[in-house]
């Protein structure tokens, strides 16, 4: 079946979902086709501009914040390449973005860890039976599969971009607990699939994530929690 | 207004496309206004619009044609198949359930039949329905060649595993996708 599909028709066919019917499955497929493009330019643009106080989580961050806005206001119908024109909004977000970085500014990577770290705590369906420990233990178990989910993205792009991939002090323990984590995300069905995929693989923050999906912020977090409490319980499984 | 297109007018209209002459899309637009009941003008339009990359409004004018003649077989075939190779499978079976009332034998049936085992990626009940197709079909040569290219690349990606879309699989016994379709267009006329 794969076979069969012409990518320039596949990709028209969700243009024209997104434009006549608004349909934000198409948008966030139309999002994932130019990933790699905003990805490519932000790294392009950190080794342009290596002192603006701003690195490359958050360049990234300005690169999808473009992405989105060419989704949104592009016209397929005027004749211009959406790659093209999406590289000016993509490079304009960077530049605009990037001016007003400082050493002092917060940055993404905080953010992120903050509303991740939200989330998590802000669970309202624990069981009153648990005790205060057992929830702490909760929460420290769903930060760690978090920052390993992290850890998986970044050594991918390191791979990319530096060409080195192996640590000689990371264990074959470790190695198996990533790739588990990285199979129960997958397994994962919507909406906590996409949610965590995009978080995790994609390195796209909540606000983002709920434009995609058009959904508030506070919805993409509950079904982050979740998502997380899963994989959890598929890995205390794993352990029995 | 008059309801439909006379078949000299057609035939000159074809004419133009075929020899890609630039005054053709202005004169198949002023047909559609002045015909605009006719569903052969709206197909050709969705055709030449495929063909010049504008596959948005092809989407458009498909439907429209539909919509004039929900039993115009040969668009609706090809309507299904656009959006098969746009990515949209269960829109392409909803768009050829309709064939399924063709009587049986019918070759647009076989190869509907033959292009939904593709979708299963099921290559020998494909091959197997459009043999049967291609047999049962002696009115619509360039359809014939168009599914027997189809099968020639099946064949090949079995093999190679390339992928079927690249342009650059394309032979030179290919029939470009508008010509194919103005072709049938004069093999059929009007739709029932």
């Amino acid at each position: 079946m794969a076979l069969l599909i012409r990518p320039d028709l596949k990709e028209a066919a969700l243009w024209r979902r997104w434009l006549n019917s608004k349909d934000f499955k198409a948008r966030e497929e139309l999002f994932e086709l130019y990933t790699h493009l905003a990805r490519s330019i932000a790294r392009n643009e950190k080794r342009r501009r290596p002192n603006h106080g701003a690195d490359g989580d958050d360049l990234l961050q300005l690169a999808f914040g473009g992405l989105l806005e060419a989704i949104d206001r592009f016209d397929p119908e005027r004749g211009i390449p959406f790659s093209a024109y999406a590289r000016m909004r993509m490079k304009g977000s960077i530049s605009d973005g990037a001016a007003k970085f400082n050493e002092h500014a917060a940055t993404h990577q905080f953010n992120r860890r903050n509303e991740r770290l939200a989330s998590i705590t802000s669970n309202q369906n624990s069981p009153e039976s648990k005790t205060n420990l057992q929830k702490l233990s909760d929460i420290v178990i769903c930060l760690s599969i978090g920052l390993i989910a992290d850890s998986v993205t970044k050594e991918v792009n390191s791979v990319v971009e530096e060409d080195h991939f192996t640590h000689p002090f990371i264990g074959s323990g470790w190695r198996d607990l990533q790739i588990s984590v990285m199979e129960y995300m997958l397994e994962l069905e919507d909406p906590a699939k996409t949610v965590l995929q995009r978080h995790y693989l994609d390195e796209v923050s909540f606000t983002q994530i709920a434009d995609l999906m058009a959904v508030s912020k506070a919805r993409v977090s509950q079904i982050h929690r979740h998502g997380l409490e899963l994989i959890r319980k598929k890995l205390e499984g794993r352990k029995r | 207004m008059r309801e439909t297109c006379d078949d000299q007018t057609m035939e000159e209209l074809i004419g133009l496309l075929q020899a890609n002459d630039e005054r053709a899309l202005d004169k198949l637009d002023s047909l559609v206004r002045e015909f605009s009941t006719d569903p052969r003008l709206p197909f050709m339009k969705a055709s030449l619009l495929v063909s010049t990359g504008n596959p948005i409004q092809a989407h458009y004018w498909f439907n429209k044609a539909l919509e004039l003649a929900p039993d115009f077989a040969i668009a609706r075939f090809q309507f299904g198949l656009f959006q098969l190779t746009s990515g949209e499978p269960a829109q392409a079976l909803e768009t050829w359930g309709r064939l399924d009332l063709l009587p049986d034998g019918h070759y647009l049936r076989a190869f509907v039949d033959g292009l939904r085992c593709l979708i299963r990626d099921d290559f020998n009940g494909a091959r197997r329905h459009l043999t049967i197709g291609m047999a049962a079909n002696d009115e619509n040569g360039p359809l014939n060649n168009d599914m027997a290219l189809l099968m020639r690349q099946l064949d090949s990606l079995e093999h190679s595993s390339q992928n079927l879309s690249s342009p650059d699989d394309t032979s030179d016994e290919e029939v470009s996708q508008t010509s194919l379709l103005l072709q049938q267009l004069g093999i059929y006329g009007l739709p029932n």
